[in-house]
C-alpha cells in the first residue's frame, strides 16, 4: 500500500509538471528558490559545528525551538491553505475498501514527493549537521530529524484531513475560509509585532544570559510537547544525558504513534463521509434584488444598475473572497500607524510623525477602489448572465461601483478620521478626506476600465481567498501597477493641495476632492463600460479558460 | 432572407471553429426553421457546445457565418442577444443568490419591469417546483434543480428562439415532463428550440428535427423520420457516428 501511494503521488505530481510550461516554470523557479534557501540553511547549520562544542546546552535548545517551530508552521499550514494541495485527498480513496490505518503511512510518506516536503525533509536531516563533532550525536541527530519530520507531516495531515470534515459543507467552507484568512493577516501583524519587540528588548536588555536562560527555559517546556520531543533527543545525545534521551525518545515514539492513531481515525471518518452535505434554510427572507430595484431611483436604466449592485452587496457580504478583501483593507492603516509610532520611539527623526499613518489610509482609499478590478474574474463563469443579457457595460461598471462604496465609503471616512486624530492633527481632518475622496474614487475609476481589460485568473467561486493561480501573480500586479500608479497620478494634484490646505481651505480640498474624484469615477465608469462592450466575447473566452484551467 | 416568415430561424454557414490543432467545427452548413424542436445529437467532443455557443454569440467563429431570424449574429450581437434565451452548458451561476433572487437578476437584467419580473418568476418557479427551495442559496441546488433555475432564466423574457445545451441532463422524470410541455407549448405558439441531448429517445420523442454531427461535421440533418430513414433514431444515430465495439465479450463478467 505505502509503495502504491508513493507511485500514485510521484505520478501525480509529474503530471503536475508536465500540465503546462508556466507551472513547470513556476516550479523551477519556486524550486530554486527554496533550493537556495535551503543550501544556506545548511551550510549554516553546518558551520554550527564550529560553535557547537562547549555549547551543547544552547545548541540544543535552539535546535528543539526551530523544530517546534517547523512542527507547528506544517500543522498550522492546512488551514492557511486548505483545499490547495488535493492530490491524494482522503476522501478520493472512499469508493475502495481501505481502512485508515492502511492507508495512513502510505499518505504520511507520500508528502516527501512534493516540494514542501522535499525540502522539509532534508531540512530536517541537517539538523544534525551542527553534530558531526562526535559521530554517535549526530546518528542521532539524523534519527530525530527523521522523527521530526515524520512529526511535521503527521501534525499537517491530520489538521487538514480534520479540517476537510468542516469543508463539505458551503457554510463550513466559507466559514473556514474567513478564519484562515484571519488568521493568516494575525500572524503578519503578530510577526511584525514581535519583530518589533525583539528589537525593543534588544535596545535595553545588555546581559545575554538572560536571553539564554529565558530560550533554555522555552525549550524545555517544549521538549516534552508533541512539537519539540524529536528535536530534543540531539540534544540530550550532545549533552550525554541519556536518561533525559530515553524519555525524550518514549515519548516521541508515544506521541507519533498516538497521531498515526488520530490520523487513522480521522481517516476513516473522511473515507466513509458524504462528498457533500446539504445545507438546508434560507440565504435570504426577503428577495434582496428585488428590493433594491424598488428603490425610487432604479428606474429603467437604472433598474439593471440595482440589481448588480444588491447582487454585489451579496457577494461582499457572503462570498469569503469578496469578505476577505475587508480584513486585508483594515490592516494597512493599523500597521503603517504602528509603524509610524514605533520608528519614532526608536529613532526620532526621519520621517516626521504622522507620515506614514496618512500614507496608510491613503493606501486603503486606493487598495479599496482598485478592489473592484477583480470583479468580472470574481464572477467566473457566471460573468455570462451580464453577457447574454445584453446590458451595457456603464450598467456593469456602475452597479459594482456603487455595491462597494455601500461599504468602503463609511470605511475610509471613519478611518480618515481615526486616524488624524490619533496622529494629533484634527484640523486637518476636511482637507485628509478630501484626499481621501478623491484617491479612492479615481481609483474606483481606473479599476472599472482595468477590470474588463485585464482579467487575471483568481480564485473561483467556493475556493480558498487564499488560493493562488498560475499566471494570476504577473498580470495581477500588472493591473495593480497600472491602477495605482494612474490612480495615484489622477489624484496626485488634490493630494499635494490638501498636504498644504490650512484652515477653512481644508472644506475647499474636500469639495474639490469629492467633484474632481467624481468627475474621474464617472469617466471610469463610462470608459470601462465602452471596454466591456467591444470585449464581450473575449472576456467570456477568458474566464471559461480560467474556469476550465482548474476543473481540467 | 427576403421573405422572412419563411427563412430560417436559424441560418448556419460555413461555421468553422479551431481550439489550437483540434477542429472543433468544421465548415458547418445548417438551416433550422421557425417553428420546430430541432434536437442536436452527437457523441461526446462532437461539437454541439461549440456550435450552439457560435449561433448565441458567446464564441466568435473563426470563419463562417450565424444569421438568427434574418440578423447576422456577429455584426448586431445585441439585436439577437435580446432575441434569444440561452442555456449554456457547464458555465457558473451567480449561486449565492436565491433562486428567486436569481430569476428576479436575470429580469431585471433583461430590462423587464418590475412587476413582469415578479409574475413570471412566480409562475416560474410554481411550474417547475422549485417554489419550497425559492429562497435557499442556487449554490445548495442539486444539479438538477440547477438545471432548472437556469433554463427558467432562459425562458423569462419570453425570446424567439431557445438554445438550450443539455436541458435535461440530470432532470428527474417528472420535472423532465413537465419542461418537455413547456417546451412544447412554446413551440406550438411559434417559438423555435435548439437542444442537445445524449439521449435519443428523448429527441425522438420531442423533436420534429434532428441534426446529427460527429467530429465537428453535419453528419444528417433533416426531419426526425428523414434522419431515421425507418430505423430507430439510436440506430442510425450509431450506424453514422461509427458503431460501438460490443462483440468483444467481458468473458469474466459474471457475478462472483
Amino acid at each position: 500500500m505505502v509503495a502504491t501511494l508513493l507511485g500514485l503521488k510521484f505520478r501525480l505530481t509529474l503530471a503536475e509538471l508536465k500540465r503546462s510550461t508556466a507551472r513547470l516554470v513556476l516550479w523551477i523557479i519556486l524550486g530554486a528558490y527554496a533550493l537556495f534557501a535551503v543550501a544556506l540553511a545548511l551550510i549554516g547549520l553546518a558551520a554550527l559545528a564550529l560553535v557547537v562544542p562547549g555549547n551543547e546546552q544552547i545548541a540544543g535548545s535552539m535546535t528543539v525551538l526551530s523544530g517546534s517551530v517547523l512542527v507547528l508552521g506544517w500543522t498550522l499550514l492546512p488551514l492557511a491553505f486548505f483545499g490547495s494541495d488535493q492530490t491524494l485527498d482522503p476522501s478520493r480513496f472512499s469508493p475502495f475498501p481501505l481502512s485508515g490505518i492502511r492507508l495512513a503511512p502510505g499518505l504520511l510518506l507520500a508528502s516527501i514527493l512534493g516540494l514542501p516536503g522535499a525540502f522539509t525533509a532534508i531540512l530536517c536531516l541537517g539538523s544534525a549537521l551542527p553534530w558531526t563533532h562526535t559521530p554517535l550525536v549526530a546518528l542521532v541527530g539524523l534519527i530525530g530529524g527523521a522523527l521530526g519530520f515524520f512529526m511535521t507531516q503527521v501534525g499537517c495531515r491530520t489538521a487538514s484531513t480534520a479540517l476537510s470534515s468542516k469543508l463539505s459543507s458551503r457554510k463550513g467552507r466559507d466559514l473556514t475560509a474567513v478564519i484562515s484568512l484571519i488568521v493568516v493577516l494575525a500572524l503578519t501583524t503578530l510577526g511584525y509585532a514581535a519583530s518589533l519587540l525583539v528589537t525593543y528588548v534588544t535596545d535595553r536588555v545588555d546581559r545575554l544570559d538572560d536571553l539564554v536562560s529565558a530560550i533554555s527555559t522555552v525549550a524545555n517546556i517544549a521538549s516534552w510537547t508533541p512539537l519539540g520531543a524529536p528535536w530534543a533527543l540531539v540534544g540530550d545525545a550532545g549533552q550525554g544525558e541519556w536518561l533525559m534521551f530515553l524519555a525524550h525518545l518514549a515519548l516521541t515514539v508515544v506521541y507519533l504513534g498516538l497521531g498515526v492513531w488520530m490520523y487513522a481515525a480521522i481517516l476513516d471518518k473522511a473515507l466513509v463521509a458524504p462528498a457533500h452535505s446539504e445545507s438546508t434554510g434560507a440565504v435570504s427572507k426577503d428577495d434582496a434584488i428585488a428590493k433594491m430595484a424598488a428603490q425610487p431611483w432604479a428606474r429603467g436604466a437604472m433598474a439593471p444598475v440595482a440589481a448588480i449592485m444588491a447582487r454585489c452587496l451579496r457577494y461582499w457580504r457572503r462570498d469569503p473572497r469578496y469578505l476577505g478583501t475587508i480584513p486585508s483593507l483594515l490592516i494597512m492603516p493599523i500597521l503603517f500607524t504602528i509603524m509610524d509610532f514605533s520608528l519614532n520611539s526608536i529613532a526620532d527623526g526621519g520621517i516626521p510623525s504622522g507620515w506614514m499613518s496618512v500614507f496608510g489610509i491613503a493606501m486603503m482609499a486606493v487598495m479599496g477602489g482598485f478592489g473592484l478590478s477583480a470583479d468580472i474574474a470574481m464572477d467566473a463563469t457566471a460573468w455570462w448572465t451580464h453577457f447574454a443579457t445584453g446590458i451595457k457595460g456603464w450598467q456593469d461598471r456602475l452597479g459594482r461601483v456603487l455595491g462597494i462604496s455601500v461599504w468602503a465609503t463609511p470605511m475610509i471616512v471613519v478611518a480618515g478620521i481615526v486616524i488624524m486624530v490619533i496622529i494629533g492633527a484634527p484640523a486637518r481632518i476636511p482637507a485628509a478626506l478630501g484626499a481621501l475622496a478623491s484617491l479612492y474614487l479615481c481609483a474606483l475609476g481606473v479599476a472599472s476600465i482595468f477590470s474588463p481589460l485585464i482579467v487575471y485568473p483568481i480564485a473561483l467561486p467556493g475556493e480558498s481567498p487564499l488560493r493562488m493561480k498560475t499566471g494570476m501573480m504577473g498580470s495581477q500586479m500588472l493591473s495593480q501597477f497600472g491602477c495605482m500608479t494612474a490612480s495615484g497620478v489622477l489624484a496626485l494634484p488634490v493630494c499635494i493641495w490638501a498636504i498644504f490646505a490650512h484652515g477653512w481651505t481644508g472644506w475647499l480640498v474636500l469639495a474639490v476632492g469629492v467633484v474632481w474624484g467624481l468627475i474621474c469615477c464617472a469617466a471610469g465608469i463610462i470608459a470601462g463600460g465602452k471596454v466591456m462592450d467591444s470585449r464581450g466575447v473575449a472576456i467570456l473566452a477568458t474566464l471559461i479558460k480560467n474556469d476550465s484551467r482548474e476543473r481540467g | 432572407m427576403d421573405n422572412i416568415a419563411a427563412a430560417p430561424m436559424v441560418a448556419i454557414r460555413g461555421l468553422t471553429k479551431a481550439f489550437g490543432q483540434v477542429l472543433a467545427v468544421n465548415n458547418l452548413n445548417l438551416d433550422i426553421p421557425r417553428g420546430s424542436m430541432y434536437g442536436f445529437v452527437g457523441p461526446n467532443g462532437a461539437g454541439k457546445t461549440t456550435t450552439l455557443s457560435m449561433v448565441t454569440g458567446m464564441l466568435r467563429p473563426d470563419a463562417g457565418k450565424v444569421w438568427v431570424d434574418g440578423i447576422d449574429v456577429w455584426t448586431d450581437l445585441a439585436a439577437v442577444k435580446a432575441k434569444v434565451g440561452v442555456l449554456p452548458d457547464r458555465l457558473r451561476l451567480f449561486d449565492r443568490l436565491s433562486g428567486q433572487e436569481l430569476l428576479t437578476y436575470t429580469g431585471l437584467l433583461r430590462g423587464l419591469d418590475k412587476s413582469t419580473v415578479a409574475t413570471r418568476s412566480a409562475d416560474l418557479l410554481r411550474t417547475l417546483g422549485l417554489e419550497a427551495d425559492a429562497k435557499k442559496a442556487v449554490a445548495d441546488y442539486s444539479a438538477g434543480m440547477t438545471k432548472k433555475i437556469a433554463l427558467a432564466c432562459a425562458v423569462l423574457h419570453a425570446p424567439a428562439l431557445l438554445v438550450l445545451d443539455e436541458p435535461f441532463e440530470a432532470i428527474d422524470p417528472v420535472s423532465a415532463r413537465t419542461i418537455s410541455d413547456i417546451l412544447g407549448a412554446f413551440v406550438k405558439d411559434g417559438g423555435t428550440v435548439v437542444l442537445s441531448s445524449h439521449v435519443m429517445d428523448t429527441v425522438q420523442r420531442l423533436c420534429d428535427h434532428v441534426a446529427i454531427i460527429g467530429q465537428g461535421q453535419l453528419l444528417a440533418a433533416g426531419t426526425v423520420e428523414q434522419v431515421a430513414g425507418g430505423l430507430d433514431l439510436e440506430e442510425r444515430f450509431i450506424q453514422l457516428v461509427g458503431g460501438a465495439e460490443t462483440h468483444q465479450e467481458l468473458t469474466w463478467l459474471r457475478p462472483s
